[in-house]
């Protein structure tokens, strides 16, 4: 006998593309499977906080925006970057917890049409999980509600067993600079050596763009041409971040769904903290990089971490 | 900034792979190499250090992902010049029969083949059948296996244009290296034959399951045991 699964909320328009992710796979990446998890891991991670969740509970990854119906009484927390949010046509904030009814109609779009938010709905998802996560992997044709990669379409419903939650904000000096025009960090690695000076030099002093041929797998950025003198390599693998030229020379920043082997000669790879605001910088926007050393990316990365217990802690 | 750390015992060079991840080159012919990945592997793996996030193995490459919370790239570094690596390759890797169906009209490149090295069908076969390959590498897709390498006569370039649908469970060869696709999608390779068990799997958890060491061989099935095969599964 199958029980009944408590249905929370039903999906009217997905917009763009809406997926389901968690935090992503703990295991399979030496299996050729792909890391997955939150572009924007920041807001994805303060949607779940909002909500009184686990910080490796499902949410919803959406591009643009989206429309659903509310199923019972539930809190509910959305994140990203200028986002409008209305519920049954009355705008609420983001950033901050929400209770929703049933039958209530939320309604979520953002200023930039590109840009990623996150809808966390305080409780217990009911998904399945391939290699550790729920994530949908579209390129995989693995995970998500129905297990087979795909999005979010009109009348999913998505099974959430909902708890009751304090009602929390996160302050604007804790959620991530999105405007900040400051360089990119990128940490020098994997063969950066085989880019002569001249090389490393253009692609540390001139603006790169954002293309319109961006996913999850990868950012395709657009700007001055820089070229390895490596010939040919063996695949190997690629982290987080990673930032490959192929033979055109034009970067590509490697993200969350990249296959986990690659052939093209890297650079470095963004530091971590960055990629927020790189994954939600408009197409046609502009990024600057700059080196930062390990040990200073590490460092930056700590402070924020503290910075951000500390508040969650209370102190 | 410091960039260069110094190699030390099979690894000829080692770089940053981010704020949390470093990359080890090993040294020495493919094959060796190969095998000491493995032995790495095997030493991290049973050692399980809290801060390991992932390691992914590939030809002469090992990258190794860590807990930025935990540790830094400098512990790391010291714990992985440190590991205790046994001298003796005492691998408990298994070795796979793959049973392909060479005469599968869908996987047929035969005439291709032919026209790069110059070998007939029975050849081609022979020289596929007649020796134990290594699994090199798995990535590109969920458990997509590199395999070689091939002997030199076999050696023939990739397609000049990609097919957009090879059949799952094509078995391919291209360059020196042989493979399967564990899922029907666009690929490159030229294509032998049908491998039964990639036969309507959907699950990617009933993946064959090919790491990194595998000793592979393939051999040689008609149609009919083709058949036996994917009904005995």
């Amino acid at each position: 006998m199958t029980s009944r699964l408590p249905i929370t909320i039903v999906i009217d328009n997905p917009g763009l593309c809406a997926i389901i992710v968690d935090t992503g796979r703990t295991e399979g990446q030496d299996r050729g499977f792909s890391e997955a998890g939150p572009l924007d891991e920041e807001a994805y991670f303060w949607a779940n906080w909002l909500c009184g969740n686990e910080v490796s509970e499902p949410a919803i990854e959406c591009i643009g925006s989206i429309a659903f119906t509310v199923k019972a009484h539930a809190a509910m927390a959305v994140t990203g970057p200028e986002v409008t949010l209305t519920i049954n046509g009355e705008e609420h904030a983001a950033w901050k917890t929400l209770t929703v009814d049933s039958d209530d109609n939320v309604a979520i779009s953002t200023k930039c049409s590109t840009a990623k938010f996150y809808v966390a709905i305080g409780g217990v998802w009911l998904l399945n999980k391939v290699m550790g996560s729920a994530c949908t992997v579209s390129r995989e044709g693995m995970g998500g509600l129905h297990e087979k990669g795909q999005p979010l379409i009109a009348n999913d419903s998505i099974p959430i067993r909902v708890g009751c939650v304090e009602k929390k904000d996160v302050p604007k000096c804790l959620q991530p600079d999105y405007a900040s025009v400051n360089p990119v960090d990128i940490v020098l690695g994997y063969q950066f050596e085989s880019f002569r000076s001249l090389a490393r030099r253009r692609f540390f002093s001139t603006e790169y763009v954002v293309t319109s041929d961006i996913n999850r797998m990868g950012y395709r950025l657009k700007g001055a041409a820089v070229t390895s003198d490596m010939k040919s390599m063996r695949s190997e693998g690629i982290n987080f971040g990673a930032i490959q030229f192929p033979q055109d020379g034009q970067p590509i920043i490697m993200l969350r769904d990249r296959q986990t082997l690659g052939g093209y000669p890297k650079i470095g790879c963004v530091a971590p903290y960055d990629i927020p605001r790189l994954v939600q910088t408009p197409i046609d926007g502009a990024i600057r990089f700059k080196e930062c050393a390990a040990s200073d990316a590490r460092t930056n990365w700590l402070l924020a971490r503290v910075q951000r217990a500390r508040f969650i802690n209370g102190k | 900034m410091i960039y260069h750390m110094k190699a030390f015992k099979h690894i000829k060079h080692i770089a940053y792979a981010g704020m949390d991840g470093l990359i080890l080159y090993f040294a020495g012919e493919i094959g060796p190499a190969n095998q000491r990945i493995q032995q790495y592997m095997q030493a991290i793996s049973y050692d399980k250090p809290d801060w390991l996030k992932s390691l992914i193995p590939s030809y002469d490459t090992l990258l190794v992902c860590f807990d930025c919370f935990k540790v830094d790239s400098h512990f790391v570094y010291q714990y992985l010049a440190n590991l205790e690596i046994e001298s003796s390759f005492t691998s408990d890797s298994s070795h796979h029969h793959i049973p392909v169906w060479y005469d599968c009209p869908q996987t047929s490149d035969f005439e291709q083949i032919k026209n790069q090295t110059g070998l007939e069908k029975n050849e081609v076969i022979e020289l596929h059948t007649a020796y134990t390959l290594q699994v090199f590498a798995v990535g590109f897709a969920p458990g997509f296996a590199y395999m070689g390498e091939l002997v030199d006569e076999l050696v023939c370039p990739r397609l000049a244009t990609p097919r957009k649908q090879v059949p799952q469970g094509a078995v391919a060869i291209a360059e020196k290296q042989a493979a399967i696709y564990p899922f029907s999608s666009p690929g490159g390779w030229n294509l032998i034959g049908l491998c039964p068990w990639y036969h309507n799997l959907s699950d990617p958890g009933d993946l064959p399951e090919f790491s990194v060491g595998d000793r592979v061989s393939f051999y040689s099935v008609n149609e009919k045991q083709y058949g036996e095969i994917v009904n005995d599964k």
